[in-house]
């Protein structure tokens, strides 16, 4: 029998060896690597003009200060900062934004015309940053459309697929993780920036009670995490010992400037 | 541990084609079961345990080669379902795909092959006659087959029902 208990813990030794070693070992390159930040600089060029083709944006000396502020507040808070950051204002109804490639940052006006203050845009811009930091577009981008169309696309330039391309990246299509993961950056961010990540949830609600919700037991269709999943992340995730410091700023100013 | 305790070991030109054949069997099975059972694991240890049972009435040397391919397929039976769930979590569920995952797929790959190799190994002995010990398997197998049973029946003494 002691020979027997010995050969079994040869085999599993040998095969928790296997298991740790090529876990050790892994040589893999995450796919987001595969796309230099040059090669990413380039896509942004090409995606940002068509943007500005479609979208009406408001002018960059009445929005570059504000957003300015925002920005240098969060940027406190973060523990990298992997690109020049541009935060775009576009005019439209829609409450959305979305990060696009190379740091380029985009708000609708739509949201910002939903925001009671600069601290609750700052929660939206941290959620964004977290998937600029995280690289989730070019992951995302790599894996819908493959690396290889990617490359072509960097080197051709094929106006088609970039509408494609733009479409996608507006709708902010990432997966559950990637959702998840920049709420949980985006707390970070928040949190060390003396804003309270609350101002998330808050938001969330908001977003909550303006679009229709996905019926309740159908949230694992949806690709995005369902609002209430996230406010109940976000919520449990948040310390609310954060001391919050206001960002100077007019607000209802700066709103109304929007609509002139 | 000795000798009496353990019935003698046929050897090859005491075996008939039929019993070679049976024992030879019992490693091929596996494969079949191994392809039907890919998308869920579970389905030839199923066959494997039906094929041991069907097998346990015929003579020690097919029993011994039945129990020892049903036991040494456990592990890797066990490794495949738990990459099959575990990667439906990943594709289904967006779970991370992990290093800790790749070296898995790694292991189970490592431990499919090896298993495969063995059981052709076992095969091909089974087929001429002969013993062959897998590790750990093999001592098992030969101790749970190979082992005399005690038959010591206690003798039946009837009783009146108690008053």
């Amino acid at each position: 029998m002691n020979r027997s208990l010995r050969d079994l813990a040869v085999i599993v030794i040998i095969a928790s060896a296997i298991w740790a070693g090529f876990t050790y070992f892994s040589t893999t390159t995450e796919q987001q690597d595969l796309v230099s930040l040059e090669q990413e600089a380039d896509i942004a060029d090409y995606f940002n003009s068509q943007i500005f083709k479609e979208f009406d944006s408001v002018d960059v000396e009445l929005t570059d200060s504000v957003m300015n502020v925002i920005f240098e507040r969060l940027a406190n808070g973060m523990d990298t900062v992997s690109y020049d950051y541009d935060i775009y204002v576009l005019r439209s109804d829609q409450v959305n934004a979305f990060t696009a490639f190379n740091g380029q940052l985009f708000v609708f006006t739509g949201l910002i015309d939903q925001t009671e203050s600069p601290e609750e845009l700052a929660a939206v811009l941290a959620h964004e940053l977290a998937h600029a930091e995280k690289r989730h577009v070019v992951k995302n981008l790599v894996k819908e459309i493959g690396l290889n169309s990617l490359v072509l696309i960097i080197s051709g330039g094929d106006p088609v697929v970039m509408q494609e391309i733009t479409k996608m990246v507006v709708s902010s299509g990432f997966s559950r993780r990637m959702e998840r993961e920049a709420d949980e950056y985006a707390i970070q961010y928040l949190s060390n920036a003396q804003i309270n990540p609350n101002r998330l949830t808050q938001f969330f609600l908001k977003l909550k009670q303006k679009n229709r919700e996905i019926p309740e037991g159908l949230e694992w269709i949806s690709s995005h995490p369902a609002l209430k999943e996230r406010i109940q992340f976000v919520t449990e995730n948040a310390s609310d010992s954060v001391k919050e410091r206001p960002i100077d700023l007019n607000w209802e100013e700066f709103k109304l400037s929007l609509k002139q | 541990m000795t000798e009496e305790n353990f019935n003698p070991i046929p050897q090859p030109d005491q075996l008939d084609i039929r019993e070679k054949e049976d024992a030879m069997g019992a490693y091929l099975m596996m494969f079949a079961a191994l392809g039907a059972g890919l998308p869920l694991p579970i389905l030839n240890l199923v066959a494997a345990i039906i094929y041991y049972y069907i097998n346990k009435g015929k003579s020690l040397f097919v029993r011994f080669h039945s129990l020892q391919s049903l036991l040494s397929q456990l592990p890797t039976s066990i490794l495949n379902a738990i990459a099959v769930f575990w990667g439906a979590r990943i594709i289904f569920l967006d779970y991370a795909f992990t290093d800790v995952f790749k070296g898995y797929l790694w292991l189970v790959g490592v431990a499919n092959l090896i298993y495969i190799i063995f059981s052709i190994i076992g095969a091909v002995k089974a087929r001429k006659g002969e013993m062959y010990y897998f590790l750990f398997f093999g001592r098992v197998s030969y101790q749970s087959v190979f082992k005399k049973k005690d038959f010591v029946t206690e003798k039946i003494v009837n009783q009146p029902p108690k008053m």
